[in-house]
């Protein structure tokens, strides 16, 4: 058995892969550079960032006009509208303009004047076709990194067992039995905390990291999520356990939504308190 | 007697705990030298060449890069097709990294590897069992996924030290390799 370990930067982070599996050594590095390519497509595609990314030309258009979009946009939009829905607003794309504001996201011109009482309510999904009711701008940041670590392993050979971390939203095949260690809040550094995997996919969140550029917000109130836990939530799929990390963070009571989703969280505080949440 | 012992144990426990053992550093072992150039450039052969920036590059590419140059001596090696591939080591305010680097005969950047990401960590470090996972494990080393190097699930790090070394790459491919 041959094993590597890869680390690129992307996804505005540090992306790791590692492959174990019958080789060669070259087989391996081909099925990693493949990955790669995979996680490229998709940031090339929901990059806020990127002026030519499919979401800035939805997010400069869909006002004036529906906007046929790819599956992978369609897949991820489906999933954060129903968790908009799910939570009653608390998940919310449409906050772009917020992060902008607060420097955590870069202003990307020419976008249109976003109308302030613009929200999720006002993006309209039909099958492949996209348009915004009011103009808005949609940010996949809580919710792309881990569709893009989901597209990754898919695309790997299911021969090979394989870890894809994308700064902490991480997905293994095969993942029982394996180890993960959570950063936790410390009061001078993170802590690593060691639990055994409960699902394939595995994200941490926290809005202590970013020195102060908040970039989980309150939807309703506008205002900057703070907090000093760190959240992570074992989830079926990446995608959905890095987005229900900015539901644990934003909804209190968000148990049944866990359930639903068959995902689990559990939060740590800088005092080293660990609290559970579902399954 | 007895209470010197322990009055001395005491002491060094304090130190071990709250001095030293915060230091230790968590390294994470990527590719080998080999395989990043096997990985940015396939089988195109390539040779090592010794070369030292003179003070004067070294000043064109600080001006031109806007950052400070560390190492005067280059890891290069010059490929068949014309290109560069380069070894290098990224200094952060946390975190030191060491990067390969390949550049085409045009000077664009073909692709870049992380070799070996070292990053400062709180006091969970002291666990002999999480240190003992590291050691020993040069590159090229064939690591078990998830048995020698554990996962990691933590929130975003940024990668700004990274872009800038990149462009520092980049600055002294034309001010020094380009014609050689």
């Amino acid at each position: 058995m041959f094993a590597i370990q890869q680390c690129r930067p992307g996804l505005g982070t540090y992306v790791e892969i590692a492959l174990h599996g019958p080789g060669p050594e070259d087989v391996l590095l081909g099925a990693s550079a493949l990955a790669f390519a995979e996680i490229e497509r998709i940031q090339r595609l929901m990059s806020f960032h990127d002026p030519a990314s499919e979401l800035s030309r939805i997010n400069r258009t869909a006002h004036l006009e529906a906007c046929a979009i790819s599956e992978d946009l369609a897949t991820v939009l489906r999933c954060a509208l129903r968790l908009s829905e799910l939570t009653n607003g608390r998940f919310d794309v449409s906050i772009a303009p917020e992060l902008v504001r607060r420097g955590a996201l870069p202003e990307v011109s020419p976008l249109p004047p976003k109308d302030s009482e613009a929200s999720w309510l006002d993006i309209d999904l039909k099958e492949r076709l996209v348009r915004f009711r009011r103009p808005l701008q949609i940010d996949l940041g809580g919710i792309a990194k881990g569709y893009a670590v989901d597209r990754a392993l898919a695309v790997i050979d299911p021969e090979i067992e394989v870890t894809v971390n994308a700064g902490g939203d991480l997905a293994m095949r095969p993942w029982r039995g394996e180890r993960v260690q959570l950063k936790m809040p410390g009061f001078w550094r993170p802590r690593l905390w060691e639990t055994a995997m409960e699902a394939p996919a595995v994200a941490t969140s926290a809005s202590y990291y970013l020195d102060g550029r908040a970039a989980i917000i309150l939807p309703h109130a506008r205002k900057a999520h703070r907090s000093h836990r760190s959240v992570s939530v074992f989830a079926p799929s990446c995608m959905i356990a890095d987005a229900l990390t900015k539901v644990v963070h934003l909804m209190p009571g968000c148990e049944s939504i866990l359930v639903q989703y068959e995902a689990s969280a559990i939060i740590g505080n800088p005092w080293g308190r660990i609290e559970r949440l579902g399954a | 007697m007895k209470r010197r012992s322990s009055i001395k144990s005491l002491f060094w426990g304090l130190l071990s705990g709250s001095l030293l053992a915060p230091r230790v550093t968590h390294a994470a072992v990527y590719l080998s030298v080999g395989q990043a150039q096997q990985s940015i450039f396939g089988g195109a052969g390539m040779s090592k060449k010794d070369i030292t920036l003179t003070a004067e590059q070294v000043r064109a590419i600080q001006a031109a890069a806007g950052t400070r140059v560390r190492n005067t001596r280059l890891q290069a090696w010059k490929v068949s097709n014309g290109g560069w591939f380069i070894v290098d080591q990224v200094i952060g305010k946390h975190e030191n990294i060491d990067i390969a680097v390949g550049l085409g005969s045009d000077g664009r950047v073909r692709g870049m590897e992380i070799l070996v990401y070292r990053e400062s960590y709180g006091h969970e470090v002291r666990d002999a069992r999480w240190r003992s996972q590291f050691s020993g494990k040069g590159p090229g080393t064939k690591l078990r996924l998830g048995k020698d190097i554990k996962n990691i699930s933590g929130a975003t790090l940024s990668c700004d030290h990274i872009t800038t070394a990149v462009n520092r790459l980049t600055q002294t491919w034309q001010v020094a390799l380009r014609h050689l």
